[in-house]
Parts: C-alpha cells; sequence; structure tokens
C-alpha cells in the first residue's frame, strides 16, 4: 500500500478530527474530570483535540499514521511524552504491538490469549510446584511488599477510590504472576532480585487528569479505566500486557541478569572509563579512596535507577496532577531499545559528574553512603531547574531535561546519544564549553524547555556528526550553534 | 550513641549474611542509625553502613565497616567477593521461619569457601518479638553453635533487643583475636579501608582462597 493510499484509508477509517484549538483541549480535560463524556470512536479518539504546536500535536502526528514511523516515534519518546499517550508509545516502540494500526487489535488478542495460557498452566489449582519453583515464588512473595514504587503505585488516590482492598490484592497477585512466569519461562535470568521494582513503571497508573487514571493498556481497550469499570478482565489484560512489556524490556538488558550478572559489571566498567576520561579528578579521587563503580552502580543498573530516581515515583509526585509526572526517565529509556543498557552507562555517569565537586571532598565512607543514598531520591519532576523555568514547565511538557538537571550532564547525555562512543569521549572540553556558552544564553530567554532540549540535541548531534574526530571549534559548528532553534 | 568521626583504632569489615527476609538491613539500620522500617526496601547487591564502639575495658575504638548483602541464591556469586578481607560476619535466621535456620549449614559453607579461614562468626536468630510464631528453639540454636564454635545470640530488630549485643560480641572477638595474635601488626590502614580490606595482617594473610573466581549456578 503506498503511504498515499494508507492515508487516504486510515482517513475513511477513524479519524475525525475536529481542528485543534486549545479550548477544545480544556474542554476534554474538563469532559473527562467529569466522567460522563461518550468515549469517541477508535483508541485515537482522544487524540482529537490538541493544541497545536504542543508535544501531544507531535505524538498525535505520528500516532495518527496507519503505520507508525518507528523511528520518529522513538526520538520524540526520547525526551518524554503525554501520559495518555504512554501506553500505546511504549507498546509500538517495545514492538509488542506493530506499528501497522490495523494489527493492533489481533495482536492484542492473541498476546493476551498467549499469557493468560501460561497463566492457567503455571496456577493451576492441582500442579504441584517444584522446589526451584516454589523458591522463586517465595523469594518474590518476600520481595513485592519490599518495593517502594510497588507500594507507592498501591497507595495512590486511584487506588482509594474504589474498594481498596479487593484491588491491592488483585494488582499484587497480577505482579507475582508476571514476575513468577517470566522467571519460569526464562531460565536463564529466573527471577533476580530487583525485577520487582522493574515491573512497576508498567504497573503504574498514568494520570491523565484531575481525577481520571488510565492503567497502563486499558486506554487501548477501549478507553475505560479501572476508576470507572472495576473490572477484572480490564486489569486481566493490562497483566499480560505487562507481562509482554516487561519482557521485551528485560530482554535487551538479558545479560544483566544472568549468572554473574556480565551485563551489570559492564554497565560498571565503562562508567569508570568514561569518568576517567571525562573528569581525571574525580576518577582518581575515587580510585584513591579505593572506591569501586561496583559498591554503588550495581545497583543503580540493577533496578535501572528507580531507586535513585525515587522521588518521581513517590505518591506525592504522582498524585500532583502533571502529565509528565510519571517518571520521564523510563520514556527514555523504552526509546533506547536495545542501547538502554549503554545509555545506562551514560546516565550514571552523568550523575557522578554532576556530583563530582561533593564527591571530591569526601572520604570512602561517606562516598559510598552518599551514592546510596543520593540527593536525587528526592528530586520531583521539576526540581533543579532554575526558578522561573520551573514555573513555565510546570505545564509545559519536558523530558529529560528535568530529570538530570543542569545543561553540563544534558549536554552529556545528549552527545552520548548521538554519538559513536569514541565520538563521545573525543568530544573536546573546549567544545563543551562553547556549546554551554551559547546554550546558556538560550536557557535565559527560552521558555519552552522543550524546544531548547531538543536544540541542544540538534546541535550536539550535528556537532558530532559534522566533524567528530576534531576538537577545534570550526566556523561550521559556530554556525550550528547559533542555528539552534 | 556512638561517635563517628574519624579517631579510631581499628577499622573492621563485617558482612552480614543469612537468607532473604530474615532481617539483616534492618539489624544493620537499627545498629547504625537506630531505625527500624517494617517496609524496608530489598538490598541488591551489597549495602554499607558503618559505626564506631568501643570494645575492651582499655577503650579501644573500633570503626564497623558492615556490608549487607542481598540473601538471594542467585546473588552469591557476587556478594561471596565482598566476604575477602572481612574479620567478622553475623550469620542471620529468622527464628520463626525454619528454613532459613536450616540454611545456616549453606551460609555456614559460603564462609567457609569464600572468606578468610580466621573469620569470626556469630549466629543471629533475629524477629524474637514474634514469640507466638517461633519455630526455632534457642536451645537448638545454641548447641549448633558451640559445636560450629560460633557464638550465638537472639535479637529483636524491631524491639531493638540485643542487637547492639550481637554486633558487639562479634567485634570484640575479632578484637581479641586481634589483640592476641598480632602485638604489632593491628594497624589501622585507613588508606586502605577504602578498598573494604581491613589490614589486620595475622587474619589477612591466613588461608588465601580464590574468591572472585565463583559462581554457584
Ligand atoms: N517482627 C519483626 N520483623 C522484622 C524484624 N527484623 C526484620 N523484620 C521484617 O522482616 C522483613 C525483612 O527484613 P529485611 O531487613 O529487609 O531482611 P533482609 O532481606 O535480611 O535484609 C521486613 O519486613 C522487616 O520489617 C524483627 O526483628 N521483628
Ligand atoms: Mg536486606
Amino acid at each position: 500500500m503506498s503511504a498515499t493510499a494508507a492515508r487516504v484509508c486510515l482517513k475513511s477509517q477513524v479519524i475525525d478530527f475536529p481542528r485543534s484549538t486549545r479550548l477544545s483541549r480544556i474542554k476534554h480535560v474538563a469532559k473527562s474530570i467529569c466522567g460522563d463524556e461518550e468515549q469517541p470512536p477508535g483508541y485515537l479518539g482522544h487524540l482529537s483535540s490538541v493544541r497545536t504546536g504542543s508535544r501531544e500535536e507531535l505524538f498525535t502526528l505520528i500516532l495518527k499514521s496507519s503505520s507508525v514511523d518507528l523511528k520518529k516515534l522513538r526520538g520524540s519518546l526520547w525526551s518524554g511524552c503525554p501520559s495518555h499517550l504512554r501506553p500505546l508509545c511504549w507498546k509500538i516502540s517495545l514492538g509488542y504491538i506493530p506499528p501497522t494500526f490495523q494489527r493492533h487489535q489481533e495482536t492484542l488478542l492473541r498476546k493476551r490469549a498467549e499469557y493468560h495460557s501460561f497463566s492457567a498452566e503455571y496456577f493451576e489449582s492441582n500442579r504441584v510446584m517444584n522446589a526451584d519453583e516454589l523458591d522463586i515464588l517465595d523469594q518474590i512473595q518476600i520481595d513485592i511488599p519490599r518495593t517502594d514504587s510497588l507500594r507507592n503505585l498501591l497507595h495512590n488516590e486511584r487506588i482509594k477510590i474504589l474498594s481498596p482492598l479487593r484491588v491491592i490484592y488483585l494488582f499484587l497477585r497480577a505482579i507475582e504472576r508476571v514476575l513468577f512466569i517470566r522467571a519460569i519461562r526464562n531460565p536463564a535470568t529466573s527471577y533476580v532480585q530487583g525485577m520487582t521494582d522493574l515491573v512497576t513503571p508498567f504497573f503504574s497508573g498514568a494520570k491523565t487528569s484531575q481525577n481520571n487514571y488510565e492503567v497502563f493498556s486499558s486506554e487501548i481497550q477501549s478507553g475505560k479505566s479501572l476508576t470507572r469499570a472495576n473490572d477484572e478482565t480490564l486489569l486481566d489484560n493490562v497483566e499480560a500486557d505487562c507481562y509482554w512489556c516487561l519482557c521485551k524490556v528485560l530482554d535487551t538488558v538479558q545479560d544483566h541478569f544472568t549468572c554473574s550478572q556480565p551485563g551489570i559489571q559492564r554497565v560498571c566498567h565503562r562508567v569508570n572509563e568514561l569518568v576517567s576520561r571525562l573528569d581525571r579528578a574525580l576518577f582518581e579521587h575515587l580510585a584513591r579512596e579505593g572506591v569501586d563503580i561496583f559498591h554503588f552502580a550495581f545497583r543503580w543498573a540493577t533496578c535501572l535507577l528507580l531507586r535513585e530516581f525515587s522521588g518521581m515515583t513517590s505518591p506525592r509526585a504522582m498524585a500532583s496532577y502533571n502529565a509528565f509526572s510519571f517518571p520521564i526517565f523510563f520514556d527514555t529509556y523504552i526509546s533506547e531499545g536495545d542501547n538502554l543498557s549503554d545509555f545506562l552507562a551514560y546516565l550514571c555517569t552523568a550523575l557522578l559528574l554532576r556530583w563530582a565537586e561533593q564527591l571530591k571532598a569526601k572520604k570512602f565512607h561517606d562516598v559510598i553512603s552518599f551514592l546510596q543514598q543520593p540527593p536525587s531520591v528526592s528530586w520531583k519532576t521539576t526540581e533543579h531547574v532554575s526558578r522561573p523555568v520551573a514555573k513555565v514547565t510546570a505545564s509545559a511538557s519536558v523530558g529529560m531535561v528535568r530529570v538530570v538537571g543542569d545543561l553540563k550532564t544534558k549536554l552529556i547525555m545528549v552527545c552520548a546519544r548521538h554519538s559513536p562512543s569514541e565520538n563521545f569521549i573525543h568530544f573536546s572540553r573546549q567544545k563543551l564549553k562553547y556549546v554551554l556558552n551559547v546554550t546558556s544564553k538560550y536557557f535565559a530567554t527560552y521558555l519552552n524547555m522543550d524546544l531548547m532540549f531538543e536544540g541542544l540535541c540538534l546541535s550536539g548531534k550535528k556537532l558530532l556528526t559534522s566533524n567528530p574526530n576534531s576538537t577545534q571549534i570550526l566556523p561550521s559548528d559556530i554556525k550550528t550553534m547559533h542555528a539552534f532553534p | 550513641m556512638s561517635k563517628d568521626h574519624d579517631d579510631y583504632d581499628y577499622l573492621f569489615k563485617v558482612v552480614l549474611i543469612g537468607d532473604s527476609g530474615v532481617g539483616k538491613s534492618n539489624l544493620l539500620s537499627r545498629f547504625t542509625r537506630n531505625e527500624f522500617c517494617s517496609e524496608s526496601k530489598s538490598t541488591i547487591g551489597v549495602e554499607f553502613a558503618t559505626r564506631c564502639i568501643e570494645v575492651c575495658l582499655e577503650g579501644k575504638t573500633v570503626k564497623a565497616q558492615i556490608w549487607d548483602t542481598a540473601g538471594q541464591e542467585r546473588y552469591r556469586a557476587i556478594t561471596s567477593a565482598y566476604y575477602r578481607g572481612a574479620v567478622g560476619a553475623l550469620l542471620v535466621y529468622d527464628i520463626t521461619k525454619s528454613e532459613s535456620y536450616d540454611n545456616v549449614q549453606k551460609w555456614l559453607k559460603e564462609l567457609r569457601d569464600h572468606a578468610d579461614s580466621n573469620i569470626v562468626i556469630t549466629l543471629v536468630g533475629n524477629k524474637t518479638d514474634l514469640k507466638h510464631l517461633r519455630s526455632v528453639q534457642a536451645e537448638s540454636a545454641a548447641e549448633f553453635s558451640s559445636i560450629e564454635g560460633l557464638s550465638f545470640v537472639e535479637t529483636s530488630a524491631c524491639e531493638s533487643t540485643n542487637v547492639d549485643v550481637a554486633f558487639k560480641k562479634n567485634l570484640t572477638d575479632v578484637y581479641h583475636i586481634i589483640s592476641k595474635k598480632s602485638c604489632s601488626s593491628a594497624e589501622v590502614d585507613d588508606k586502605n579501608g577504602g578498598a573494604g580490606i581491613i589490614e589486620v595482617k595475622a587474619i589477612s594473610e591466613s588461608s588465601k582462597k580464590n574468591p572472585s573466581k565463583c559462581c554457584n549456578v
């Protein structure tokens, strides 16, 4: 089917969008708060009214297409996506459902049925579990109540609204089954402590407006959410979707969890190497104090930093209305696909560099204590962004920017993302400084952090692709920098 | 509580081991910060805390550098690397869970395979506050300990009973061995403290196994 034909076909099929205006968006939100709104037909229905030029529009445009452009989707997802589109974006990005819209329902039906057949098989009442299986289940049951993010999820108001105990029970059982089935079906990794943390983002409620929560995956169903319909089959579908999506992510970091966890060791190694090149003084200090990256980065990498960014999954953070309050870095992870492990190393490095000065003043014991409970645990989404900008960003859409804070770390991540590792490493200090100067000028005047961030990505990328190995700033670089949006 | 600045006479590395969920992390937080959290997070890999205490009448100060490990079987390949250089170990079980007590044998083997042979081991039966659920009798654990040459304490991290006693017992035993064994060489090497290795010659030079190369899966 040609591109035009696809578009035409799509048009006739689902899309009957009114012209997007701010007003209709507000109305839409207002209606959904009241909860009596008729759901527009088709799951793209809720995309019908969006503000022009917004991030939401960006995603709408991408998702509208009958066959989603994966590259574009991942690119945009990288800096965060609107909550209510998250389930769909994640599913497509992860390859759980195909980019072709027509095949979504069919795929979902098949995959959900497949999961339920596993579930029926493993949890059949008269099936006797062997000792290994019992051990795994036992460990999962010990760990689930000890998982902060899961508890936060369950403390969420969404759950309180309806019969709390029943829902909590259903949730916990569902999470238990997901982890257990994954472990049994993947003997190479089995269950490893820390996975309970990783399952949370998939089960998380994405708050789409004041009182309207949608559990991951529910929206695709028909716009129903758990608040409105305490529907156990809905939760069944959520469970199946979470299972497959969790598997997709775990598959990309499979060797983080195999025997002796070589993947984690690789991440730690990489962080060590990056720090040694980017901040020699810090590297030497840590070496002198006998700090091994492994001491703390092991946990950082195992739980994908969820514990270090726990402030963003706290009940308070999740309760404050903000379409982007969900741990945004998870959007980034999903969009990284197979590069997740590398990206994790960059992110860990960025954090260490951010705290470099503090760390340099500490001795072994204090370094470890600091990094076991780093300041990032209290970061809320909008912290670490200067005050005036914070005001604006509270309502605007911002990606990684908010998470990591200062320009330097952001830039490192941008560079890390857009360049083959060697280029990144050779990215000269001089260039870095220059980029910082230019961007900080814009920082002051830019109200839309998102645009700024994309500009940053763009210029970082251009700079690196134009002449990756040169340490000189060339006239073309200067042009690139000033072409910054 | 304890003084926690940097004037101490000895730096001892101690590991906390035992099945998952027996209360290792809570014993550590009770001992180092006087905190108990009924919803504590599971330990991933290893975690770490320190506290200084006085160990004997001469007023010697020991800084205990305590490494808390994940209990899951899967993590042993990694955590066993941390046994190296440890002079003391608290082997914890849950008095309400007999499997955790049955596994004590496994953990002892683990220590004998990977730690220095002179490591001082204290067996700790935790959660004594749950009297009605007790399934491991103190007598049998005490008897087992004396056969194996371990010291034995029952604790409750929750009610803060005997927690300090358990740690102090272990540290004092270590201190006595060290002060007896080496009249001269038990020096604090602060620089090396970072590597998690306590250069107490009497202990670290004995029976070097090869703890880093191991994988039990
Ligand atoms: N009643 C009681 N519960 C305890 C005690 N110590 C730990 N717990 C609980 O046991 C569970 C596991 O504790 P944790 O310290 O995480 O165990 P670890 O896996 O050995 O580190 C937690 O829910 C604790 O609250 C205790 O002394 N009494
Ligand atoms: Mg623990």
